[in-house]
């Protein structure tokens, strides 16, 4: 941690937290497909690497896989196999909606969902370089997705901690889009990390653009991301509740919505979790009141195992 | 409506709007603040904004409503319908106000009795208005009309009103009535009719009203003064159980009603002139008790008193003392009459004899030759026996009807024809007021009247209700013979057939005749072998206690007419005189009539309207003949009233348009009764909203 200091000033960036887990790597669950050589396991098996397997032979095989000493002795032709392994792409896409910058009734601004998101990134983006993996970012905006491709160029740190950074939630939520828009720029398959409150009006326009990167060969990893307040309504009597995303403002008294509210929104996390499941992601339900650092070494210790 | 209270009315216009301000005023300030979901929040309100509109609406009407109740119920809206009977007619009325007299409307402590309410009442349809006349009728034992006719004389009218009070009557319903229609007859051409009547509405006087007599076309106002405390203990009935025999224990009966909702321990005394008994009873919620006092009487006469209840204090005072007055007599004397020899000791009047002997305490019988009986005889004689008397010649039969008339007992056997000869000349002279059950024949069909047995006997009945069902078992050996065969009249009562005979013919007949009593056996004593039987003597007994019982103490009730045969000893020919005997019992206006009666052969004293309670003696030559005791009905001690409802049930079914109303309420006066019934909507409506409440939230 120490050899990238100079270069983090990231707000969101606590070394002497993630020392502790510097022991831990992010891996991916599938077999990846990655540009260089590394520790992950790649998707394809090739003539060096470590001895996996053996295979008959082919007609079209790499004849400079033959063993010959099975053939001398025997006469037979196999193919020796070895398993390449190669480096990790990682695409982390944040959603940066208004909705993301709900800092729960009391509205304290460093308790906002986005913020939460912002502090995970920034030390999952950190200990992935660390790890000479690839690392790249993409921010979900109503209209554009900027995206940083994955790299682990020594500026890529500094870039992709800048961009986190400077995030700031607005607009409404268009999660569909900016996984189309991204799935037409990425030209390496990896792993997807998607960050979101899963707000949108209308989930399957999204979950259609994620089964397009499943389709491709991608990992996917969703992580929902719930503040504590939204699980229920304020307590009090009556509210002039205003939109985070441009919606007009409504009034009502909470006394007589609280419990159809309760349940509306146990019903959104339920389908938010069967859709991104029946897609074949990895889902992970968080509440921004858990510390970012413990999701961070939960997450890390089942993907490491 | 007439509201009693309308400021109330403008006030609840005002507080009807009260919910909605309060709605919108209540209504919380909402506070703004940034949320995330608000996307859920406008499905869940956009479900939800009509249902609470509705339920808004529903709770905001029904609150309104109810203080619209509260306001009306408060305002105490009167509706009725115009009375019936105005109390200044407009157009040609004749108006008879018929008012109760009876000694119930005197019932009450303090100043609010139902008299004076009742007065106050009948007063209100007695002001003057010229096409209007009217007649008042005070209803007690007999309905007096205070003129025979119709008058416009209000004034007079209303005074008899407000002189009169209660008396110690109870109602004749029926006279009244009838006074009235009478008096409504002959009205003039194209007037109204109209009956006013007030009255407390007692059950025991009013329960079979009827309004029959009256014309249909009349408009009828039943003005109802009710008394609200009706707790009352009476002394109903006081009489000797039996004839009060000089020397003999003698049994007064005192019978208390409790006319309360507890069991009460009365006490009871007697005061006969300078003797005072007393006693006590526990006498039975809503019943009555007989309280038994023990006296003996050293001195044949009169014997006049008071019983009164001790302490009682209750809403009928007038009853709580109950006059009484009897006749200790002598020993009784019995006269046998037959033509058998007097020495034989087989015959029947010797068995009769030594029957009654061994029956009647000192009782002083004599046995006569019918041939040799004299008139002073059947004059003395208490009980009178024909046995075997032969045919009677008239000028004696003239004399035994009339003594039996008087009030004397007589047993007649059945022996032979000529006693049925003897009973068909008494039967005629008797006329109507002798029913015998049975006819005597000497149609025999051939059959000798002999080892007839008794087969059916009226155990319920006098003389055979002390045996009961062992009187069976007493007669089982008994043979009968002589004696007629019988045909049931016509005009008999069945009941009088005491017994029968196994051949069906009547075996004893117990008949009234007026004041007397006549038994008559039919069988030969001397041919039978009752008298070997040990039943006989009792059986004798039975039937002597029950024709010397004639002199039993009737009740004599205040108001109605009171017809007394005088004893034999009063002269016709010199004046009688009527007083009363004390302080306590009121004088003397009217002391009736004394007339020789030639059936009876005795004076009859006629009080037509008596007066009392109290007690009162008639005097001839200054010596007393004869007491009374006049006294309240007991029915007016029971101060039970017919309701509203109770009223419209009587009067059910008759063609007359009929109001009902109570003395309490004012003419003017309308029903205010809509008040409760605006707060049970009220509540209905609160406890409404409560459900509607719970109904949203479900």
């Amino acid at each position: 941690m120490q050899s990238h200091a100079a270069g983090d000033s990231s707000k969101f960036l606590n070394l002497r937290s993630l020392s502790g887990l510097e022991g831990l790597r992010f891996s991916a669950k599938r077999r990846i497909e990655g540009a260089y050589s590394g520790r992950h396991i790649a998707r394809k098996q090739g003539g060096a690497g470590e001895f996996a397997d053996y295979r008959e032979y082919s007609p079209g095989d790499d004849l400079r896989r033959l063993d010959w000493r099975i053939l001398a002795r025997t006469g037979k032709t196999f193919l020796k196999l070895h398993q390449d392994e190669t480096n990790l792409a990682c695409t982390m896409l944040i959603d940066s909606s208004g909705s993301m910058g709900f800092a729960g009734y009391q509205q304290k601004g460093d308790d906002s969902k986005l913020a939460w998101c912002q502090f995970f990134t920034t030390a999952l983006s950190h200990l992935i370089l660390t790890g000479r993996d690839h690392v790249g970012l993409a921010v979900s905006e109503q209209k554009e997705c900027p995206y940083f491709p994955p790299s682990c160029l020594p500026q890529q740190r500094g870039l992709i901690h800048e961009s986190i950074a400077n995030m700031v939630p607005r607009g409404s939520t268009n999660l569909a889009h900016s996984l189309d828009s991204l799935f037409m720029q990425v030209r390496r398959r990896g792993v997807l990390m998607v960050l979101s409150d899963f707000l949108d009006a209308d989930l399957d326009p999204m979950l259609s653009s994620l089964r397009k990167f499943r389709t491709r060969g991608w990992e996917v990893i969703a992580m929902h991301i719930v503040h504590p307040d939204e699980l229920s309504l304020p307590k009090g009597r009556a509210f002039r509740f205003l939109g985070m995303e441009g919606e007009l403002p409504v009034a009502a008294q909470v006394n007589e919505l609280r419990e159809a509210y309760e349940g509306r929104f146990e019903r959104h996390q339920a389908s938010v979790r069967t859709g991104l499941l029946s897609v074949g992601c990895d889902f992970h339900s968080i509440l921004t009141s858990t510390h970012y650092m413990d999701v961070l070494k939960q997450f890390l210790i089942k993907r490491s195992g | 409506m007439n509201p009693l209270n309308p400021w109330a009315i403008a006030i609840g216009v005002l507080a009807i709007g009260i919910p909605t301000a309060l709605h919108f005023l209540t209504k919380p300030k909402p506070t703004a603040i940034p949320i995330s979901t608000i996307s859920f929040l406008y499905e869940l309100i956009q479900q939800r904004r009509s249902r609470s509109k509705l339920r808004d609406i529903l709770i905001l009407l029904l609150r309104s409503i109810a203080i619209a109740l509260i306001a009306l119920a408060i305002a105490r809206p009167r509706l009725s319908a115009p009375p019936i009977i105005s109390p200044n007619p407009d157009t040609k009325t004749a108006r008879v106000v018929i008012v109760d007299q009876s000694q119930s409307m005197a019932a009450g402590q303090g100043t609010s009795t139902p008299w004076e309410r009742a007065q106050s009442a009948s007063l209100r349809y007695l002001s003057y208005s010229d096409d209007m006349q009217a007649g008042v009728i005070f209803a007690g034992a007999k309905a007096r009309s205070v003129y025979e006719r119709l008058s416009n004389n209000f004034e007079s009218l209303s005074e008899a009103i407000k002189k009169a009070k209660p008396k110690p009557e109870n109602v004749n319903v029926a006279d009244a009535i009838e006074r009235a229609g009478q008096l409504l007859e002959n009205v003039p051409e194209g007037a109204t009719r109209e009956v006013v009547i007030v009255s407390d509405f007692q059950r025991n006087d009013w329960g079979a009203l009827s309004l029959e007599a009256l014309p249909t076309d009349t408009k009828i106002v039943v003005e109802q003064a009710s008394l609200n405390e009706k707790d009352n203990i009476a002394i109903v009935s006081a009489k000797p159980e039996n004839r009060v025999t000089v020397k003999q224990p003698g049994t007064i009966q005192v019978e208390i009603a409790n006319y309360t909702s507890q069991e009460r321990n009365v006490k009871c005394r007697i005061i006969l002139e300078k003797s005072t008994f007393s006693a006590q009873s526990l006498v039975p919620a809503q019943g009555t008790s007989v309280v038994n006092i023990n006296a003996s009487f050293d001195e044949p006469g009169w014997r006049t008193g008071y019983v009164t209840l001790d302490g009682n204090l209750d809403v009928q005072p007038l009853d709580d003392s109950f006059p009484i007055a009897f006749e200790v007599s002598s020993a009784p004397k019995v006269l046998i009459v037959t033509r058998q020899s007097i020495e034989k000791r087989d015959t029947s009047s010797y068995f009769l004899q030594q029957a009654l002997s061994a029956s009647l305490d000192q009782a002083n019988i004599n046995v006569v030759r019918s041939d040799k009986v004299l008139d002073t005889d059947w004059n003395d004689a208490d009980l009178i026996v024909l046995s075997h008397p032969g045919q009677l010649p008239k000028s004696h039969t003239e004399k035994l009807a009339a003594s039996i008339r008087r009030g004397r007992g007589l047993l007649l056997l059945m022996s032979e024809l000529a006693d049925g000869a003897n009973h068909v000349s008494l039967a005629e002279m008797w006329g109507q007021s002798y029913q015998s059950p049975v006819q005597w024949t000497n149609e025999s069909r051939g059959e000798t009247r002999r080892g007839l047995f008794v087969a059916k006997v009226q155990t319920r009945q006098l003389p055979f209700q002390v045996f009961g069902d062992s009187i069976y078992g007493g007669l089982a050996n008994v043979k009968l013979a002589g004696g007629l065969p019988t045909v049931a009249t016509r005009e008999g009562l069945k009941g009088a057939v005491a017994a029968e005979l196994s051949d069906g013919s009547a075996w004893l007949t117990v008949t009234d005749c007026e004041a007397g009593k006549v038994a008559v056996m039919n069988c030969d004593l001397q041919k039978s072998n009752l008298v070997q039987e040990g039943i006989f003597v009792p059986i004798i007994a039975e039937i002597s206690k029950m024709l010397l019982e004639r002199d039993r103490v009737e009740l004599s009730l205040c108001g109605l007419p009171i017809v007394r045969t005088m004893p034999i000893a009063a002269s016709a020919s010199e004046p009688f005189q009527v007083r009363a005997i004390d302080s306590l019992s009121p004088p003397i206006q009217d002391q009736g009539k004394f007339e020789f009666s030639t059936t009876k052969r005795s004076v009859v004293w006629t009080w037509p309207e008596s007066i009392g309670p109290g007690l009162y003696e008639v005097l001839q030559n200054d010596a007393p003949v004869f007491s009374v005791a006049t006294t309240v009905p007991a029915s007016e001690a029971d101060l039970t009233l017919l309701d509203e409802a109770g009223i419209k049930l009587q009067l059910e079914g008759s063609k007359q348009r009929i109001g009902i109303r109570n003395t309490k309420q004012s003419l003017d006066e309308q029903i205010d009764t809509w008040w409760t019934w605006l707060a049970l909507a009220c509540t209905g409506i609160m406890l409404l909203e409560v459900l509607t409440l719970l109904w949203f939230r479900t």
